[in-house]
């Protein structure tokens, strides 16, 4: 497997480690009739600037409120808190104004489904031509459209297709037509939500190596949120995975996959079905049922379903620690407990 | 048992042809028909052209009135309750044979008497000549009026008249019977009036108004109230729904109880509550209506609303930093707007129903309007007597009504996407 994930841009990234959004303890809390629920609980991470960053889970474990935190876009009564510092900035400290603004210019998404994310009353040039004008309402129009031509052309929209409503539109182009906007106002930041999902596998394809292009001309970081982490492993130079709300592993795409330190990874990367699966053999299926939030699990929210829980993991939450060189995890069979009668694994760095 | 028939068995053993039609309609459930039958009614093209173009004559009726009306509609233009068509009658003076008198004049002084029918359209006849006669001897400062006397039938009047009790009787032509040529003692002394020769198309009024132009000249009030009362109900109930919608919580929920209790009232009560409130007058009359008709914008646009700013192009709006009112401009509106359209067109049919109600009732517009409310209100005192009062100002109403809603429920049933193939 290991040859089929080697992004070649990966050591450029890994040379200007600049960090581009750092979040710290970043929770978000619904509030429902059996009280709140911790939907993304005090994840802690950076992104860099100018890289890909794949966000793989279960569904239900907090990977699209996470995207969707990063903008703040919970209305309330749904609580984020924690920091989210952008190029130096919190961000969780802006008002509506600042932070309207800092929507769509710093950062954008793409969403999951490409056909119900465009407007379908509006054309696709009047899309692209608003998400200008939101910032800078004084653009005239003909000047907007001259300067997105070219970012246009270079997504692969053709110039006649400008005057197309969305349901003209193919579900691949409808997807290029959202990511043009978010490239539009030169964003720093692409949340890409299951962006990929609904196309089927040679749109998605295309539209992957569009993404990793976009990533080398305009330097854009950007978060891959996907539940498919063979389209991840592809494409990302780091991965983040969640369980039940919480990051419990995250770092390089080479480390995350030759050597999967937290047992939900390995079992996540066991059941990913593959054609070279002897006959007979059967897939591996993790044990158990995702954990019902409104009553997470004590502790280590993994240990229920864990086939290699400590001594303490269903007494103790482990925290999250670099256990190799940019490879956190959040498991206690790398660290010490003094109640701990496990050994506890070294990683010696080689 | 039928079901089980093929329509070649149907039609070979049968005695009469029966029509593929009926066959297919027969093998169909119950429920199927009212599908089939609703498919026949809304996809049909032809029920929307029909009720575009029966609009359409409306509106120009309505724009255009002076172009299509004869006669000034609050001008009594003829004799009073002259049936369609029929043209005015002759009226005759009849006085005693021994009377002097050779015309109308010599016999209208204030102490004489003149007698016709009762209800007989001959004392409007007589009323109209006396006030020739007063304006010609105006300058002379003499007054001539008639003390009336009234009977109930012709040989009554011409028995009074050939006994000497009144001075001269009035009838026309029809009332008239052959006993003043026969009987000595009655002369006839000429017309009073000449008998017309053309009569109006839909007959005349109690006032002598002409039935027809006021039809035509109440398609403008009809036309103003529904229009302008919808109009005013769509400006303040869109924008609440949409507001109210998107910022949802406490405003939303005072509103939304606000609007309920208000939709909870029937329809005409509340109208009736609110012009009598406002006293008379035509604005008022379309701010009593419209008041009705905000609830039903407010809701269907508010629970478009919540649906439509969940859908992900809203969000992805939010995501490029748009403003709220932006949103709701841009992305929300045009996609609410589609339904309300249909509403409209239903609603200005129920605004010209509830206007006319409205001043049926006599409140709101004054009495002289060429209203169909009014004529309908005022023509049922005259139901047994002028059929033509009620009939052709409430078909008017149908008529309008009908096309505005048909066009409103044929355009809804096109237009949904879910009914188009059944």
């Amino acid at each position: 497997m290991s040859e089929t994930f080697k992004p070649q841009t990966f050591d450029q990234s890994a040379q200007t480690k600049q960090i581009l959004c750092q979040v710290r303890n970043l929770t978000v809390s619904y509030k429902t009739r059996l009280g709140p629920v911790n939907a993304v609980d005090r994840v802690t991470f950076d992104i860099y600037s100018g890289e890909i960053l794949g966000l793989v889970g279960e569904s239900g474990s907090g990977k699209s409120t996470l995207g969707k935190a990063l903008m703040r876009m919970h209305p309330p009564p749904t609580e984020t808190t924690g920091q989210i510092i952008f190029k130096g900035e919190d961000i969780m400290k802006y008002d509506d104004d600042e932070m309207r603004d800092f929507r769509g210019r710093k950062v954008s998404m793409i969403f999951q489904d490409p056909m119900t994310s465009l407007n379908p009353v509006q054309r696709v040039d009047e899309h692209v031509v608003e998400a200008i004008q939101v910032h800078e309402p004084k653009t005239k129009t003909a000047n907007a459209l001259q300067r997105v031509s070219s970012l246009l052309e270079r997504l692969g929209i053709a110039k006649r297709r400008l005057s197309s409503y969305p349901h003209h539109l193919s579900g691949g182009m409808r997807q290029r037509v959202m990511t043009g906007l978010g490239l539009v106002l030169n964003a720093n930041l692409i949340i890409a939500d299951e962006a990929t999902t609904s196309l089927d596998v040679i749109v998605e394809a295309k539209l992957v190596d569009l993404l990793r292009e976009i990533r080398d001309e305009f330097n854009v970081s950007i978060l891959m949120i996907s539940h498919n982490i063979a389209l991840v492993a592809e494409i990302a130079d780091r991965i983040a995975v969640m369980y039940a709300g919480q990051l419990v592993e995250i770092g390089s795409v080479y480390e995350v996959f030759d050597k999967p330190l937290h047992p939900y990874t390995k079992g996540l990367l066991k059941s990913i079905p593959n054609i070279r699966l002897d006959e007979g053999e059967e897939l591996y299926k993790m044990p158990g049922e995702p954990p019902n939030l409104t009553r997470p699990p004590q502790a280590c929210r993994f240990h229920p379903r864990c086939p290699e829980r400590t001594s303490v993991s269903d007494k103790y939450e482990p925290p999250l620690i670099e256990a190799s060189p940019g490879h956190w995890v959040k498991c206690w069979l790398y660290q010490d407990h003094p109640e701990k009668t496990n050994p506890t694994i070294k990683l010696d760095e080689e | 048992m039928k079901r089980e028939l093929t329509p070649e068995t149907e039609v070979e053993t049968g005695t009469t042809q029966v029509e593929q039609w009926q066959l297919d309609l027969d093998r169909v459930g119950f429920v199927r028909r009212m599908l089939l039958a609703r498919k026949w009614y809304g996809g049909d093209w032809w029920f929307v052209v029909i009720s575009a173009i029966l609009l359409l004559g409306i509106i120009i009726l309505g724009v255009f009135p002076q172009f299509f009306a004869p006669h000034d509609p609050r001008a009594e233009v003829g004799p009073s309750l002259l049936a369609p068509g029929q043209p005015p009658a002759g009226y005759y003076l009849i006085l005693p044979d021994e009377s002097t008198a050779s015309e109308l004049r010599e016999v209208a002084r204030s102490e004489n008497d003149i007698g016709y029918i009762v209800g007989s359209p001959a004392s409007q006849a007589l009323r109209e000549a006396i006030d020739v006669i007063n304006e010609d001897a105006a300058e002379t400062g003499e007054r001539y009026q008639p003390r009336p006397r009234r009977y109930n039938t012709v040989e009554e009047g011409l028995a009074a008249v050939a006994a000497g009790e009144i001075d001269a009787f009035i009838a026309s032509e029809g009332e008239l019977t052959d006993q003043v040529e026969t009987d000595p003692q009655l002369r006839n002394a000429g017309i009073i009036r000449e008998a017309g020769a053309q009569g109006f198309f839909l007959g005349t009024n109690q006032l002598g108004q002409d039935v027809f132009s006021r039809i035509i000249w109440g398609t403008r009030i009809a036309l103003i109230v529904g229009l302008s009362s919808a109009i005013v109900a769509f400006v303040i109930g869109v924008p609440l729904g949409l507001i109210s919608g998107f910022v949802s919580g406490r405003f939303d929920r005072g509103l939304t109880l606000l609007m309920d209790s208000m939709y909870s009232f029937p329809g005409l009560i509340l109208a009736i509550a609110i012009a009598a409130v406002l006293g008379a007058g035509i604005g008022n009359i379309i701010i009593a209506i419209a008041v009705l008709y905000i609830p039903t914008y407010f809701r269907i646009v508010r629970g478009q609303t919540l649906s439509v700013k969940e859908e992900l192009y809203v969000e992805a709006a939010r995501s490029l930093g748009t403003r709220p009112l932006t949103i709701i401009w841009r992305y929300i509106f045009p996609n609410v707007i589609p339904s309300v359209v249909i509403i409209f067109s239903v609603n200005v049919a129920d605004a010209i129903l509830t206007g006319t109600g409205l001043s049926f009732l006599g409140l709101g517009l004054p009495p002289d309007t060429p209203d169909w409310g009014i004529d309908l209100s005022r023509g049922q005192d005259y139901l047994r007597r002028a059929w033509w009062l009620i009939t052709f100002p409430g078909l008017m109403v149908t008529l309008v009504t009908l096309s505005f809603s048909m066009l409103g429920e044929s355009l809804s049933e096109i237009l949904n996407p879910r009914l188009a193939e059944l």
